[in-house]
């Protein structure tokens, strides 16, 4: 066990220092080749950590420094923790050698090494979201990915990408401010940070029937601060432009793991902080449904009317979180298995449609469907990567949007109120996805021209590109196809979370 | 009630300050001008952190070895606040890191104007494509 025992603590301190060493290489190339062997490491490490943790089923919590808590600080890790820390390094790890070659091209050469730096800063800031167990900490961690994610945004250096970020940056800083103030809330109430320090005094002031409205105020600010910080809908006028102006590796990193970190957090109240009991008592589960069923909607209805390729896809990034809040706000534990279900598909999922179009974009020239048509046929593997997601988004059979979906409805079944509202929203969701994305599917497989004969073009020489995005096209197939193991890992790491 | 206000007047105060930080930001077209909305509406999430570890007649948290219980301020909210105010100058520096490229190549600190000109741009640039 020593050895696993480290690895939380390891991975998170391996993230950071490599962040540091990153400007003393003065080779971008060299930098990148660093942050994605830790990044490898890390996801090696979380692997054995996983299959320790599921065969022993047990968690465990890491004193930093050896201080015991409330002096020192703490990382908490089960098998929930290990499963999202290995497929955010997977996915991150991915995106960067999928998206190397427009990083190479679009960035000058000095510049390189401080995306790297941001990159790996980002990483080591999920990594510790996704590890500790203090909810102060959290909020360092939640402001660090939130400030190098703008900067990510920021990086093109064109006009629109430093718009997008300052506009990025505003609601992260209320998503801020207000999870601060709950915070503080709840500090005032309680004392206690840690989170299990913070679940033994809500239970005792919520059996003494005590300061139960600031509770409920503090439960309210932290999920407002965190659901404008995961664009959930409504608040998520500042995700189409972040995620559709910046590098398609930062698209498909921001889009397919910095709003899941937030969600992390979310988690990690519900379950360990508040607990359901006291959510579904005031109604904090309904609000949570209620904004999850119209965001899925809505941000599906959004995404038809985009005629950019990328603002399409981050709206239904946007509801697809809305899935998330959905399977959370039925209150019950199999929603938050599904929940959790969601989170992993759509992290493999939005970062392989991203890094898909991605190649389209950068083959045929163009943003817009007006010149993506038949860019499938010159970038095949990217055509296959998008086609693949969207019709998992769809929920064809056999991919991962369908097993995810599939979750999220059997959780409904077993709700009071919420089954027929969560199936009709499942379902009309479905079809919305389906009306935008197989015309888009149609368009980019179909002929640029009508008279004209368009091969395949299979480009050589960006191998390491293309097998990532076969690694993701497999991710994408296995967690669609072993739904019944996957489900039993999530329902055991639920368990211990 | 007014008695009331008075005993709780930080509290009041941060929720004032917080408000009239969040309208700035938000409402308010000059970057500039959004930048002091965001560290009043951080102020004011300080100023409810620091009243809450306030302990009246309360002593600095210091305590030599051997001292008696005494009446100590908690020191934790001091704790929160000081990295709460590293956080808050780190998104400031970006903050008008970004409003000065915004500026050197807008020459507005209009959000409003600068929106507009940016869509302009990108209009103009798909033209050309075209």
């Amino acid at each position: 066990m020593s050895l696993s025992y480290n690895i939380p603590f390891l991975s998170i301190l391996l993230a950071l220092v490599s962040a540091l060493l990153v400007p003393l290489l003065r080779d971008g190339g060299r930098a990148l080749n660093l942050v994605r062997g830790v990044q490898l490491a890390v996801a090696a490490g979380s692997a054995y950590l996983l299959q320790v943790l599921c065969q022993t089923q047990r968690y465990f919590t890491f004193q930093m420094g050896h201080f015991p808590a409330p002096w020192g600080n703490e990382l908490r890790a089960g098998p929930l923790e290990a499963l999202l820390a290995l497929i955010f390094s997977v996915v991150m790890l991915l995106s960067l050698t999928a998206g190397a070659r427009e990083l190479r091209e679009s960035l000058r050469p000095e510049k390189l090494g401080w995306y790297c730096l941001l990159m790996q800063l980002l990483f080591g800031a999920l990594l510790a979201m996704v590890y500790t167990d203090d909810l102060f900490t959290a909020y360092v961690f939640v402001e660090i990915g939130a400030v190098t994610a703008c900067i990510a945004v920021a990086a093109k250096e064109s006009g629109r990408s430093i718009v997008s970020a300052i506009r990025y940056l505003m609601f992260s800083c209320l998503g801020s401010g207000l999870m601060l103030l709950g915070i503080s809330i709840l500090y005032s109430l309680t004392g206690q940070l840690l989170f299990d320090d913070l679940e033994t005094a809500v239970v005792l002031l919520v059996t003494a029937g005590e300061y139960r409205f600031p509770m409920v105020v503090s439960a309210l600010l932290l999920t407002l601060g965190l659901s404008i910080k995961s664009a959930q809908f409504p608040f998520h006028a500042w995700l189409p432009d972040a995620h559709a102006s910046t590098f398609t590796a930062s698209s498909a990193i921001l889009s397919g793991l910095v709003l899941k970190g937030y969600l992390v957090i979310i988690f990690k109240l519900i379950l360990r902080v508040f607990g359901q009991a006291l959510l579904v008592a005031v109604c904090v589960d309904d609000l949570l449904f209620l904004l999850g069923l119209t965001g899925m909607l809505f941000a599906s209805v959004a995404a038809l009317r985009q005629e950019e390729v990328k603002r399409m896809i981050a709206y239904s990034s946007s509801a697809q979180i809305s899935y998330i809040f959905l399977a959370l706000g039925l209150g019950s534990r199999e929603g938050l298995v599904a929940a959790a279900y969601q989170i992993v598909v759509h992290a493999m999922t939005k970062s392989m449609i991203f890094l898909g179009a991605g190649e389209m974009i950068r083959a045929s020239g163009g943003h817009y469907w007006g010149e993506l048509r038949g860019a499938a046929r010159m970038a095949p593997l990217g055509g296959l990567a998008f086609t693949v997601g969207g019709l998992s988004l769809c929920g064809l059979p056999l991919l991962a949007g369908f097993s995810a979906k599939y979750c999220i409805a059997g959780a409904a079944l077993d709700a009071e109120w919420q089954t027929l509202p969560a199936l009709f929203g499942l379902a009309a969701s479905s079809v919305l996805n389906a009306m935008y994305y197989i015309p888009a599917i149609l368009a980019i497989w179909g002929r640029r021209r009508a008279s004209q004969e368009q091969p395949l073009v299979w480009e050589h020489g960006n191998w390491m590109g293309q097998g990532a995005l076969v690694v993701l096209l497999a991710g994408n197939v296995l967690l669609g196809t072993a739904f019944g193991p996957v489900r039993e890992l999530l329902r055991l790491g639920v368990t211990l979370f | 009630m007014l008695e009331a206000l008075l005993e709780q007047r930080y509290y009041v105060a941060a929720v004032v300050l917080f408000s009239i930080g969040f309208v700035t930001l938000f409402l308010h077209p000059n970057l500039i001008k959004k930048i002091i909305g965001l560290n009043l509406m951080d102020t004011a999430v300080f100023l409810f952190l620091a009243a809450m570890g306030y302990v009246d007649g309360g002593k600095a948290p210091i305590v030599p070895p051997g001292a008696e219980a005494e009446t100590y301020v908690n020191p934790v909210p001091g704790g929160l606040v000081l990295t709460g105010i590293v956080v808050a100058v780190s998104t400031t520096a970006l903050f008008l890191a970004l409003t000065h490229r915004l500026y050197r190549r807008y020459h507005s600190l209009n959000l409003d104007v600068i929106l507009m000109l940016s869509r302009e741009g990108e209009e103009d640039g798909n033209h050309k494509t075209a």
